[in-house]
């Protein structure tokens, strides 16, 4: 009776526990539909998957996935008057640390609206932060020195990647589902197609800029 | 921001009405609103006692806007951040000597439709975009011709273009909508060019910071400064008829709109 009621006891827990997500990897290439045009030279690529509204064609967005098992730190120096990295992607609601690593005063700011702020003039081994809580560009520079200029780009949801040299990317942990993929890169226009994520099977995807402009 | 403001009860003004008349006898009166405009920016007289502009009424006609545009330090920038930055590897500063290139522009009236010519150019590192910057109106078109041997491939991410442009061929694109274009090309890693499309009739800052918008409409504008580097700013006057009006426009990190 008691091995019977243990059983049983399992059985319930077992169903109570949520079932372990399963994820696919969203693999593709971001090409250039252009004679000569060479990949290597558009610079960064962002690449990230969002749940736009097949109904509507407007974005809901992927809510930022956070948990005890991804703590990621951010941070971009201040050293040699320079900003380093000089290009970071976060997802939104995600906190950039800027420590100024230099012997001199520096100043952090953008004008990138909504994301726009001014961390105002700090010396060196002082550190400030920005939470960026809109997706985007965002344009950093220092007031002080023209050298200075760097670019976060604000995703939705961790669901991003940044296309390697010759354009390929591999998006990781996603859900079976239907997702918008979109492209970002200051030297390219933006591109974005649908992808359908199903369970067993590693997407493939193509995304080829410049698109056809719709009327 | 400093602003200099319309005035018709300065002594100031009364010198400036004196000279436009003057001028206006001498040379017809589109002449004497050129010698006025002169007075003003060559003299400093434009500015009155009282800190207000001066102005040169006349008839119901068009007016113009003239002016400084200055880049403003961070409030607590130290005064020699130079020999500062010898420390660090000579590392450039930002030269607020200059506004470097600036557009001031309206809100409100459409911009004259014209053709803004962009050339592909050899050059000692390799072919590049020149000009380098410049502005037109939203509306407008800009010819870029390859004045090269090679085909070469250019993008503009702001109007969804990226084309390959045969050697000696111009390729022309349209521009619909007001705001920054950049344009790169993709077949060099580096060379770009920096357009800035303006929703009104605008102008390009001189390197001096001087700036000019002639045949304003009369009536509320909306004067907006654009800058590369910081925040747009948005100055509202009401442009009364015939007139020269002065203003002061900063830009700078703590300048831009609320």
């Amino acid at each position: 009776m008691i091995e019977r009621a243990l059983a049983t006891g399992a059985v319930l827990l077992l169903l109570a526990l949520p079932a372990a997500a399963h994820t696919e990897t969203v693999k593709g290439s971001v090409e250039l539909g252009v004679e000569d045009a060479l990949i290597e030279n558009a610079g960064p690529i962002v690449v990230y998957l969002d749940k736009g509204d097949t109904a509507s064609g407007t974005a809901a967005n992927v809510p930022p996935a956070r948990g005890p098992l991804q703590p990621v730190k951010f941070e971009i120096r201040q050293r040699h008057a320079r900003f380093s990295p000089a290009f970071l992607v976060v997802a939104r609601g995600d906190k950039v640390l800027m420590p100024n690593d230099d012997t001199i005063f520096h100043n952090v700011f953008s004008y990138s609206r909504p994301n726009d702020f001014d961390l105002g003039l700090y010396a060196r081994g002082e550190m400030r932060e920005v939470v960026f809580e809109h997706t985007g560009p965002v344009n950093l520079y220092c007031s002080i020195h023209e050298s200075m200029s760097a670019t976060v780009y604000v995703t939705p949801s961790r669901l991003f990647a940044i296309a390697s040299a010759d354009g390929r990317f591999a998006i990781e942990g996603v859900t079976p589902g239907r997702y918008r993929l979109r492209s970002w890169s200051r030297r390219l226009p933006a591109a974005e197609t649908w992808v359908d994520v199903k369970k067993g099977e590693p997407a493939q995807v193509r995304l080829v800029i410049p698109q056809p402009v719709t009327p | 921001v400093t602003e200099t403001r319309s005035s018709r009860k300065t002594s100031g003004y009364a010198r400036l009405r004196l000279a436009a008349r003057a001028g206006a006898l001498a040379f017809g009166r589109a002449r004497a609103r050129t010698a006025a405009l002169a007075l003003l920016v060559a003299h400093g007289c434009a500015t009155c006692p009282d800190g207000t502009a001066a102005t040169v009424p006349a008839a119901g006609g068009p007016s113009t806007l003239v002016g400084q545009l200055r880049l403003v330090p961070h409030a607590g920038t130290r005064r020699a951040p130079a020999r500062e930055s010898a420390e660090v590897g000579g590392a450039r500063l930002v030269d607020y000597s200059t506004p470097g290139f600036a557009v001031v522009y309206l809100e409100g009236a459409p911009p004259a439709a014209v053709t803004f010519a962009l050339a592909i150019a050899d050059g000692p590192s390799g072919p590049h975009l020149a000009p380098a910057n410049g502005a037109l109106g939203a509306g407008g078109t800009i010819a870029l011709t390859n004045q090269t041997d090679a085909p070469h491939v250019v993008s503009c991410p702001e109007v969804g273009i990226v084309a390959r442009i045969p050697a000696r061929q111009t390729l022309q694109i349209p521009v619909h909508e007001p705001g920054p274009l950049s344009l790169f090309l993709l077949d060099r890693s580096a060379p770009m060019a920096q357009l800035f499309a303006a929703p009104g009739p605008y102008t390009v800052v001189s390197g001096a910071g001087t700036w000019e918008l002639r045949d304003v409409r009369p009536g509320p504008q909306r004067v907006r400064t654009w800058h590369p580097r910081f925040a747009a700013t948005t100055r509202p006057v009401d442009v009364a008829p015939d007139q020269i009006l002065q203003l002061q426009l900063e830009v700078g990190v703590e300048r831009g709109d609320d």
